[in-house]
């Protein structure tokens, strides 16, 4: 992905859609909770917003028919209900995954518009409006393509003038005439569009200022058997008196189907009607002409009136008087069109085209359009405008004179026009002393009929002016030497994990340096004699290595997350769950700020989201269920997480049927998991621990939910592979309680160094209980199996170096090297050579061929450059 | 390069960055705050040439900062250009009567974004 | 549901959406003289407006709303005329 602007939004979105399932899963359970669903109902409305940024078109669209409905539920024009809830959780879904599709390939799937325009439907059904909200049409193309070549004016083809209906063309022929520009927007839309969305009809009565509109087919009509009411067959015409901007603003999504272009009055002129002849148009057209050329436009107007009152409305020439009448009306009546239709009054033939072709300089006064081909000429009118309506509509306020003052003057400065910006303060001045806008809207109108705004000589160069647009150009982001002096310092950052990760392992190689320094202070005693060297380096040891402890510990505080991040995800998941099983559950979440290190809260995920299962599963009864049994038909599940010294306690808690012994016991038995005599000497709690035996699962038949085939075993072993350690205790009708405890960090592992057949290992010092040297005759026999007395506690004694298959080296009389260890709930002795020193070590996972061998947690660099293997006890015995 | 100063107030993190670049390679130095309160705040620091003001946000929302900006005696005469994804006229009205100079509808056009910023802040192209 | 269908006339009510382009069409398929009153309609779909042009059904009863009428009715009157001229021997051409 080499968009930078799309690097950003996928976490965005990602985060706000965590956002909006939550709120909704909120509303479900409290639907006048005005918070959320204004919580919902924003970040909908982001997503959507930075959507239309990418070609993204079905996901824009789709969130934009969520929106829609949650602003129906936020007005309470709708109520939500469960039905609702899923519909919008369904689509959110939808969302995160075209999002996990955008990260991949930076493009929605083939399928997206069809995905998205089923599912849309669906949401405005329950909107009760059809498929298309006005302006709902989803982005279509990166903003700033410009389909239309602009300075073209347009001609209507006659076919289309012909449909037009007369009056609409004569009413746009008086506003071109009056100097108002008139574009004609021809919109053929894809075929195929009705599947994303478009509905063109309803796009193209989104155009403002609108004088007629054409509906034409686009292929004749076939028979009805072949047509396919899915394919748009249609397209359009339009005139709107609207600034091009404008019509762009409101076809923003069909730009690339659309074409605008401003019209020439002339391309207007419609006439029917009867042919008649006679010597009075004759005569009419000898004076009309004589009075054109003298430019005596008043005794041309009284011709024309004086003709029109007696000549009968259905004729030809009759008609031409009227767009004459409508011609002359203007303030400064174009001459070649009055001349023109001066000769169609005459000789009954109008000729849009005259054959005299007049002189570009002179090209058509009427029209500033033709120079408002430029984007900024007319934004800059645009804006002007909005500037002049603000003020008609609050009258006189001095504190909206401020603003507007600064924003006219601003943008006649922009545009060079300094002698209007004169002309607009002292207006400003005057309206002030007299307390009335008039003086700057008569000022605004002034500079708004002159002469095009646009300052010839500063032509924009758009090529170099414009942006660039984003892709692949990761250095757009605004460097900081830039920014002004006394910028606002971002409150917080959003790093990329990758860089968090290397900053991780260079302070693990600091910690590597660090300790050699021991080494080094030893080599410095032992072979140069140096005790006060020694002891320096030793102080330098010591500061160094709280210094690397600080930053480890600030390191590990950015990796922090809180346990939120999955408990988070159980709120749906049990919601949806539930309904599936038809259980009623009320989940209570607590503690979510809990942090813990990113790769704990990662790894939790899976097994706690087994635990819930298997609760739902087997441990909640069904409504009727718990009912008989006394209980309230609604089950409580409790998710709760808190920090226990060096760890995080998260426990599952259900007030479901709770786990029978005797039923575990008869299950491990016949599954082969325990003998019938094993299973008699187990206590109950024994009994309720074999469900993290392999191969057991109390299911009687292996559900879709919490089975796939995969125990509880997998639960535990998970766990103990983030060194952390499970817990069941249940109480029969009552209820069952899972205890998750993990380190709240698994970056750093202190371990102890042992020494055994010539080499050194590493052990985790979470599984040392103590050390002890035990004298040879303490160790008894019992049977074949070595073991010591430790505090009136029989240890048994295991020899690492047999454990790794090593070569004994009897070591005689000395006494024996224990190391007293905790694992997998028992106690036992490892009997090493000898002890060496403790140290924080970063564990780096075995890899390649060596991954699978059992009993290594993973290797070390030892501050010697010797790599030191760190044995994983557990897989080890 | 006009060195125009504009405060771009805006709760979406993507959006922000979207002025940033399409404002920040057009020569405008950009502030970014995060919601209304944040960019009154910043607002009353002065120095801005500009403000764009996302309509929907959280806090504080459009109107209501836009309302509050020309309250301030310091900020009656700043130009104001209010965004929305919404392009209806009642928005735009609603948008103007608080106080706006100006309405652009989501997701602007680059170029549109950009000349609207050197008109109202009246630099040059 | 926008459409209702009474034996051979169809009214469509209220906004009728593209969900109901293939049911109007379905209707207007099977033979016969149909009728379609719009006057309660309140705004179509271009796929709904396309199906009525190609049908042309004997019968059109305009929409109440003046404004929906001009807007849809100029052409469906116009596809119905241009039916009538392709099935009628040819007009006398029309001075242009």
């Amino acid at each position: 992905m080499t968009n930078p602007l799309l690097a950003r939004f996928i976490p965005e979105a990602r985060e706000l859609l965590q956002v909006s399932a939550s709120g909704l899963l909120k509303l479900e359970r409290n639907p006048t909770d005005e918070t959320a669903i204004n919580e919902v109902f924003r970040a909908v409305h982001t997503i959507k917003g930075s959507s239309g940024l990418f070609d993204a078109l079905a996901l824009t669209r789709l969130v934009h028919a969520a929106e829609d409905l949650l602003g129906e539920v936020r007005s309470d024009a709708l109520q939500i209900d469960s039905a609702l809830v899923d519909m919008l959780l369904d689509s959110l879904d939808q969302v995160g995954q075209w999002i996990d599709e955008l990260e991949r390939r930076a493009v929605l799937p083939t399928d997206a518009d069809a995905v998205a325009h089923r599912m849309s439907t669906l949401l405005r059904q329950r909107l009760g409006t059809p498929d298309d909200a006005p302006g709902g049409e989803p982005a279509d193309a990166l903003p700033g393509t410009d389909p239309a070549p602009g300075d073209a004016a347009a001609t209507l083809p006659p076919a289309l003038l012909a449909r037009l209906p007369a009056p609409a063309c004569l009413d746009a022929f008086r506003r071109a005439c009056g100097g108002e520009t008139v574009h004609l927007v021809l919109y053929a839309p894809e075929p195929g569009c009705f599947f994303n969305g478009t509905d063109p009809l309803q796009a193209i009565q989104q155009v403002p200022g609108a004088l007629a509109l054409d509906i034409a087919a686009d292929q004749p009509w076939g028979p009805l058997e072949d047509l396919d009411p899915y394919q748009c067959n249609l397209h359009f015409a339009l005139l709107s008196t609207a600034p091009r901007p404008e019509i762009e603003q409101a076809m923003r999504y069909e730009l690339d189907r659309v074409t605008i272009a401003p019209v020439r009055a002339r391309d207007l002129v419609r006439i029917e009607g009867a042919a008649s002849d006679g010597p009075i148009w004759d005569d009419f057209r000898a004076a009309a002409s004589a009075f054109l050329d003298a430019g005596h436009h008043d005794d041309l107007r009284k011709a024309v009136a004086a003709l029109r009152s007696v000549a009968g409305p259905t004729l030809w020439r009759r008609q031409a008087l009227d767009w004459l009448e409508v011609a002359l009306s203007a303030g400064e009546p174009d001459r070649d069109l009055v001349a023109a239709l001066v000769a169609a009054a005459g000789t009954g033939r109008f000729d849009p085209a005259p054959a005299d072709p007049c002189p570009a300089g002179e090209a058509p006064a009427q029209q500033p359009a033709s120079q408002a081909a430029d984007p900024r000429e007319d934004l800059a009118r645009t804006v002007l405008t909005s500037q002049q309506r603000a003020l008609e509509r609050t009258g006189y306020d001095a504190e909206r004179l401020a603003s507007v003052g600064t924003v006219v003057g601003n943008v006649l400065l922009s545009l060079g026009r300094d002698a209007e910006r004169g002309a607009i303060r002292a207006a400003l001045d005057e309206a002030r002393e007299t307390r009335s806008v008039a003086p700057v809207l008569s000022a605004l109108s002034a500079v708004l009929d002159g002469a095009p705004l646009q300052r010839v000589e500063a032509a924009p160069a758009p090529a170099e002016a414009l942006p660039q647009g984003f892709a692949e150009d990761a250095a757009s982001v605004p460097v900081a030497g830039k920014e002004p002096e006394g910028r606002l310092a971002a409150k917080s950052l959003k790093v990329d994990q990758a860089k968090i990760d290397l900053l991780m392992n260079l302070i693990g190689e600091l910690v590597v340096s660090k300790n050699a320094l021991p080494f080094l202070a030893k080599r410095a005693e032992e072979t140069y004699a140096s005790r006060e060297m020694s002891r320096e380096i030793k102080e330098q040891y010591a500061v160094i290595d709280r210094l690397a402890q600080e930053m480890q510990g600030a390191i590990m505080q950015v990796r922090m997350l809180p346990v939120a991040e999955i408990f988070d995800r159980f709120p749906r998941l049990v919601r949806d769950l539930a309904r599936k099983l038809g259980k009623r559950i009320d989940l209570v979440l607590e503690g979510e700020d809990t942090a813990a290190d990113k790769t704990i809260i990662e790894a939790l995920g899976d097994p706690l989201l087994h635990i819930v299962r298997n609760s739902l599963d087997h441990g909640i009864e069904a409504p009727e269920e718990r009912r008989a049994a006394g209980k309230p038909a609604t089950a409580r599940l409790l998710l709760k997480a808190r920090q226990e010294a060096d760890s995080v306690v998260i426990e599952v808690q259900d007030n479901g049927r709770g786990i029978d012994p005797a039923r575990i016991r008869a299950a491990a038995v016949a599954k082969g998991v325990v003998g019938q005599e094993e299973a008699d000497r187990l206590s109950d709690q024994e009994a309720i621990n074999l469900i993290y035996r392999p191969g057991f699962s109390t299911a009687l038949e292996v559900s879709d939910l919490s089975g796939r085939g995969v125990g509880m075993d997998v639960v535990l072993t998970t766990v103990e592979k983030l060194g952390g350690q499970v817990s069941v205790s249940s109480r029969l009708g009552e209820g069952t309680t899972t205890r998750l405890a993990l380190p709240l960090s698994m970056a750093v592992t202190r371990i102890m160094i042992v020494e055994t057949a010539g080499s050194l290992y590493g052990v985790p010092m979470d599984m040392i209980v103590e050390t002890v040297r035990v004298p040879r005759e303490r160790i008894r026999m019992i049977k074949k199996a070595e073991t010591f007395v430790l505090r009136e506690t029989i240890i048994p004694l295991l020899r690492l170096s047999r454990l790794l298959h090593l070569p004994e080296q009897p070591r005689g009389e000395a006494d024996a090297a224990v190391l007293v260890c905790h694992v997998n709930g028992r106690r036992v002795g490892l009997i090493i050579d000898n002890f060496r020193e403790g140290m924080d070590v970063i564990l780096k996972p075995l890899e390649g061929v060596l991954a699978g061998i059992g009993g290594y947690a993973g290797t070390t660099l030892l501050g010697d450059g010797r790599v030191l293997l760190v044995l994983d006890l557990r897989e080890l015995l | 390069m006009s060195g125009k100063r504009i405060l771009v107030v805006e709760d979406g993190i993507t959006m922000r960055m979207f002025y940033q670049d399409v404002l920040g390679r057009a020569g405008f130095v950009v502030e970014e705050a995060a919601n209304g309160v944040e960019g009154l705040e910043k607002a009353l620091l002065g120095g801005f040439d500009l403000m764009i003001v996302d309509i929907n946000m959280p806090k504080m929302d459009g109107y209501e900062l836009v309302t509050r900006i020309r309250r301030e005696p310091s900020l009656q005469a700043i130009p104001v250009v209010t965004i929305s994804t919404e392009a209806k006229d009642a928005d735009a009205s609603r948008a103007y009567a608080v106080g706006a100079n100006f309405y652009i509808v989501k997701p602007a056009d680059p170029v549109l974004l950009v000349e609207t910023a050197r008109l109202l802040t009246g630099a040059q192209a | 549901m926008a459409i209702r269908i009474a034996r051979k006339t169809i009214h469509l009510e209220g906004h009728c959406t593209v969900e109901e382009a293939l049911p109007l069409l379905e209707a207007l398929r099977r033979p016969g003289a149909h009728k379609v009153v719009l006057t309660k309609c309140q705004g179509l779909h271009t796929a709904i407006l396309q199906v009525l042009a190609a049908a042309r059904p004997a019968t059109l009863a305009p929409p109440a709303d003046p404004a929906l009428a001009g807007l849809v009715m100029p052409f469906l009157e116009a596809s119905r005329q241009a039916a009538l001229q392709r099935s009628a021997p040819p007009a006398s051409g029309a001075a242009a």
